[in-house]
């Protein structure tokens, strides 16, 4: 460019004028970044036409630089603005692009390996909550036990006919497998020796037996109330407490009077029929009723061999088998599932 | 027991409109749970059949349960009565008793009737029986059993020919057996007798087994013309210890071993003879022998009325005492006075289990119906808040988090075959503890591991075409004898609940890893995982537990054992040590490997397992529950990686701890995180190459990387003298 050129203002005016329509024209075809790039370098770039027209200001006479310089600008203005729109139609286009493609969204998730509970842990930790938010402590004792905690303690002598309900392992003169979580009892109120005593325990039991329903070894859960007067009201709050909060608040309770040699009085405690809600079913075999727990008063024989005196505290018992009500919830007919440990089994938990 | 309607309605009145089912019901909701009630067409009667609990012998009869049925129901009971026609001489001409085992047999009766017929009952007799689950012998024992069950004495009959033998007069002794005696008893086996063995003997030799079964060779058969019917009381230990002893459960001793009415003795004694008479055509000789010494008196029982509200929760007040003592007596206890706040009761010789207040309370709530027992909840009904886990939280933890990592979990039964249990027994670890009535060899010692069960359930699911299993199991082993568990030892609770438990028990947690990890899709191909992917799943869930601190632990190691435990593989296997913060001594929790290929091969498996097992007790002592947060630094992280070139005896472990411990890079190690190990041809053999990555910060200021260099270098210059380590 020579200098005489462009002295001419009006000149400038046309340059300035064809330089909008060129980058305009430029800018509405561009179809990619770079086309855009390369017309805003060539435009507004330090050496683009428009700067250069800039520093040629100083040439003017104030007035006619003024009037030019408006107009350098406005162009400048323009082109910055048609580059700004060029670029965001650009990205709109490629965007566009992207969502004509589609995906097959019935192919399975790539999914992460998932463990799983057993049901006996799931039931009793059920269990054991519902009886922890009703402020039993949960204890725990050995599984090979003393004749003495598993049942001369609990009113059950050596040669009593109630040994016959359950048929016990030995592994030596006077020691068991505990046939019932109960020695617990016994052993945490010796230790204990203070009232108030509020424990449950939980834990395997052994008996020799062994078909679809009974099992060698299964879970027993037990609650232990002790204090001064505690009566058989406060078993049954407990209980139907208990039981709503384990299957349905639906869910009501029946006691029958029973026997077992460690409270008196006993009873067997059942449920309504959860799945006919009393009305009977197959399940409940037209009673209405399923039997779920064991209960009663603590009997006093049991509190002298625990040292405590009889006529100072009550207290009464409850035990629940967890297999029991694990094969109820989930309807399971054989027990044996439960030790196969068949990960086809375990997976549906 | 099986009952009659029919039969029990002949002694309660039963109020027109109640159904067989609803006597069921009614008997039920007393404590007598009625299993089962069929109709019985021949008989056009309905079988109840009824649990009794073993405190209740009483109710072992036809008359037991209508008594009962007459106190529920509240209606009248019709005790039944004995008469006797006597027509023979006197029973001392052909028989006399003596009694020289007087504490096991309280009461001794009997009767002679003679010139029977033996024959086939009638059929009523027999569908009778039947019905009742008793199979008909004869016209004469089948009387007995007739009045087994309408009373529940049991009774025995003799042939008298076959025991007077040549002799005038049959000389009966109720006494011990002497040692090395033998009698062949009615179901046709050779019995040898103890002298804790209870036996009625003809002066010579042993005729029935007391309580229980009798002799072959007295037996009534269709030959036999007189009869000797006994009847008695013996002691229930006794009964039961023989019985036992021998493995026999009789009608008769199932009865006697819960204990009968000594007061019952003759009235049933009685009634049979006299039936027997009836129907078979014999003559009841005049007199029975009763040998009684010390008759048996009802006992008093005082029972406060303030006692029975405080059981019960009912009100005082709201307690009626006429009529609980109406009923009361409906069942056979009178009320014979009353003494300050205590009402006296007599209990009848018929209940052994009523002996204390509280039997009577319980007898009284039972009558009273415990439907009508108020409902109360002493402490709050709504749940609390607090949540009182926390003492058993680690374990809830410990399995979340190998769930998590996709574990499943297995519960196995506690005993197990020494096949099996031997494989992984170490020389110096006790013996198993056996089992002393297994349910089978495979099930009797109990286990040392988990690990045996959690392979068995490894091959289980292997052999149903499972590619991975994944398995963990939380339970007791029984690591043998505890030395102070010898005997219950009460004194010793004091502390600790379970210090006087016989086996030394312990809280363990396994599991096992086998074959393919994760989950097949569309696009991705399984792994096989191997020992790294589960002591990954074990880093985690020492984490979880607060046990490691996560990246950089300093307090959990992993260290190869000089002496690997017999059932891992001695190439694959570590001791996990923790070495918890303020504390001087390590604590070994538990062992890590691949399972022996010995054993692998013993259980038929096909590709490695690797097996962890945990010492759950030491777990619980180390878990944390709080951990104090730690400062987030503010300023930025720089990252340097370092490749070094070591000894191929130099473990990652060594590194870490040096690096770790190193003086200058300490104060700026947030991370440390080995990211490639490289062995093969491209390094000198004998070499490997570790490449590490630092995280690098300062907790008050960015650090700069002349700083970072300045720390770096003494550190690189410390690897390279202690460990021979190369910058690569």
């Amino acid at each position: 460019m020579r200098d005489d050129d462009l002295i001419k203002p009006s000149r400038v005016k046309k340059d300035l004028d064809k330089l909008r329509t060129e980058a305009e024209c430029l800018l509405k075809e561009a179809v990619s970044r770079d086309e855009v790039e390369a017309v805003r370098i060539q435009s507004l770039g330090k050496k683009g036409n428009i700067s250069q027209i800039l520093k040629l200001m100083g040439q003017f006479p104030a007035e006619e630089r003024k009037e030019l310089g408006k107009l350098a600008n406005e162009a400048r203005d323009f082109v910055e603005d048609l580059i700004a729109k060029s670029f965001e139609r650009l990205e709109k286009k490629a965007r566009q692009k992207t969502l004509s493609g589609q995906i097959d969204v019935t192919l399975p998730g790539r999914k992460p390996q998932q463990g799983h509970k057993h049901p006996l842990t799931l039931t009793s930790e059920k269990i054991l909550n519902v009886l922890q938010n009703l402020g039993f402590d949960l204890v725990q004792g050995p599984e090979i036990e003393h004749d003495f905690y598993n049942f001369e303690a609990l009113n059950v002598p050596s040669d009593h006919p109630a040994r016959e309900m359950q048929d016990t392992f030995y592994v030596d003169k006077d020691v068991v497998l505990r046939t019932q979580t109960s020695p617990v009892q016994i052993r945490t109120m010796l230790s204990l020796k203070e009232i108030p005593i509020r424990i449950a325990s939980m834990g395997r039991v052994y008996r020799r037996d062994q078909d679809v329903t009974h099992s060698p070894i299964f879970h027993q859960i037990e609650g232990l109330f002790v204090d001064k007067s505690v009566t058989f009201s406060d078993l049954k709050g407990t209980l139907t407490t208990f039981v709503e909060k384990v299957f349905s608040e639906k869910a009501r309770i029946r006691m029958r009077p029973s026997y077992f040699p460690f409270t008196e009085p006993s009873a067997e405690v059942d449920m309504s029929c959860f799945q006919c809600d009393g009305a009977g079913c197959r399940l409940c075999k037209g009673t209405g009723f399923i039997e779920i727990l064991g209960a009663g008063m603590v009997d006093p024989e049991v509190f002298k061999a625990s040292g405590f005196d009889p006529e100072k505290v009550s207290g009464f018992a409850f035990g629940i088998g967890v297999e029991r009500v694990a094969m109820l919830k989930y309807g399971i007919s054989d027990i044996r599932h439960f030790y196969e440990n068949d990960l086809r089994f375990l997976a549906q938990f | 027991m099986l009952l009659s309607f029919k039969w029990l309605s002949e002694f309660v009145e039963l109020p027109s409109g109640l159904s067989a089912k609803d006597i069921a019901d009614q008997l039920t909701m007393g404590g007598l749970e009625v299993e089962n009630c069929e109709e019985n067409l021949q008989l056009e009667d309905k079988i109840l059949e009824v649990k009794i609990t073993p405190n209740r012998p009483d109710a072992l009869s036809h008359i037991g349960i209508a008594r009962e049925l007459a106190a529920l129901l509240q209606t009248r009971f019709y005790a039944p009565h004995s008469t006797i026609k006597e027509l023979g001489g006197p029973i001392n001409d052909v028989a006399q008793v003596s009694v020289h085992a007087k504490n096991a047999c309280l009461r001794y009766a009997c009767r002679v009737i003679d010139g029977v017929q033996v024959k086939e009952s009638s059929e009523d007799v027999r569908l009778r029986l039947s019905a009742l689950g008793i199979r008909p012998i004869n016209n004469i024992v089948d009387v007995t059993n007739l009045i087994l069950l309408e009373r529940g004495q049991p009774l025995h009959a003799f042939d008298l020919m076959t025991l007077q033998k040549d002799r005038h007069r049959v000389a009966i002794n109720v006494r011990q057996a002497q040692a090395g005696e033998k009698i062949i008893t009615l179901d046709g086996k050779e019995r040898k007798l103890t002298p804790e063995d209870l036996v009625i003997a003809d002066g010579e030799f042993p005729i029935a087994l007391a309580g229980i079964i009798g002799g072959k060779d007295s037996e009534v058969t269709e030959q036999t013309t007189s009869v000797l019917l006994e009847s008695a009381y013996f002691d229930p230990s006794t009964i039961r210890k023989m019985a036992r002893r021998h493995g026999l459960s009789t009608e008769a001793s199932y009865r006697f071993e819960r204990g009968t009415d000594p007061n019952m003795v003759m009235s049933a004694l009685d009634r049979a003879a006299d039936l027997i008479a009836q129907l078979s055509g014999g003559r009841v000789r005049r007199e029975a022998i009763d040998i009684y010494p010390k008759p048996v008196a009802p006992l008093e029982i005082y029972v406060r009325k303030q006692r029975i509200a405080e059981v019960s929760g009912l009100l005082e007040a709201d307690l009626d005492e006429a009529k609980i003592r109406s009923r009361f007596l409906l069942l056979g206890i009178e009320t014979v006075g009353r003494r300050g706040d205590a009402l006296i009761f007599r209990v009848p010789t018929f209940r052994p289990d009523l002996t204390r207040e509280i039997d009577l309370i319980e007898e009284a709530m039972r009558l009273i119906g415990l439907d009508k027992i108020p409902s109360r909840l002493s402490f709050s009904r709504r749940m609390l808040a607090v949540d009182h886990a926390g003492s058993d939280k680690y374990v809830d933890k410990a399995r979340q988090s190998l769930v998590a990592s996709g574990f499943f979990e297995a519960i196995n039964f506690s005993f197990g075959s020494k096949h099996d249990f031997n494989l992984f027994k170490s020389k110096d670890s006790a013996d198993f503890i056996q089992v002393n009535n297994p349910l089978g060899e495979e099930l009797s010692l109990m286990r040392q591991s988990l690990l045996p069960g959690l392979l068995k359930n490894v091959v289980f699911n292997m052999r149903k075409g499972a590619q991975g299993v994944h398995l963990f199991e939380i339970g007791n082993v029984f690591l043998g004898q505890n030395p102070h568990g010898k005997v219950p030892n009460i004194e010793l609770l004091q502390g600790k609940a379970d210090q006087d438990a016989w086996a030394i028990e312990q809280s363990r947690l396994s599991g096992v890893s086998y074959g393919t990890l994760g989950v097949q899709s569309f696009d991705t191909k399984l792994k096989a995982g191997d020992f790294y992917d589960l002591k990954g799943a074990l880093e985690a869930l020492l984490a979880q537990l607060k046990i490691s601190s996560g990246c950089i632990s300093d307090q959990v190691h992993f260290i190869h054992p000089k002496e690997p435990p017999v059932f891992l593989h001695p190439g694959v296997c570590a001791e996990i040590w923790v070495k918890p913060k303020k504390s001087k001594v390590e604590i070994l929790l538990g062992v890590i490997g691949e399972i022996h290929p010995d054993i692998q091969a013993a259980f038929g498996l096909d590709k490695p397992v690797y097996a962890f097992e945990l010492n759950m007790d030491q777990l619980a002592l180390l878990s944390k529950e709080d951990e104090q947060a730690k400062p987030l630094s503010k300023f930025p992280e720089i990252t340097r990686d370092l490749a070094l070139l070591l000894d191929e005896e130099i473990t990652a472990g060594q590194l870490q701890m040096e690096i770790l411990n190193d003086k200058a890079i300490k104060p700026f190690i947030n991370d440390l995180r080995i990211f490639d190990v490289y062995k093969g041809p491209k390094i000198e053999k004998g070499k490997k190459s570790i490449a590490v990555s630092l995280t690098l910060r300062a907790l008050d200021r960015t650090l700069t990387d002349d700083e970072v260099a300045g720390a770096m270098q003494p550190m690189i210059e410390n690897l390279q003298k202690n460990l021979k380590a190369l910058v690569r």
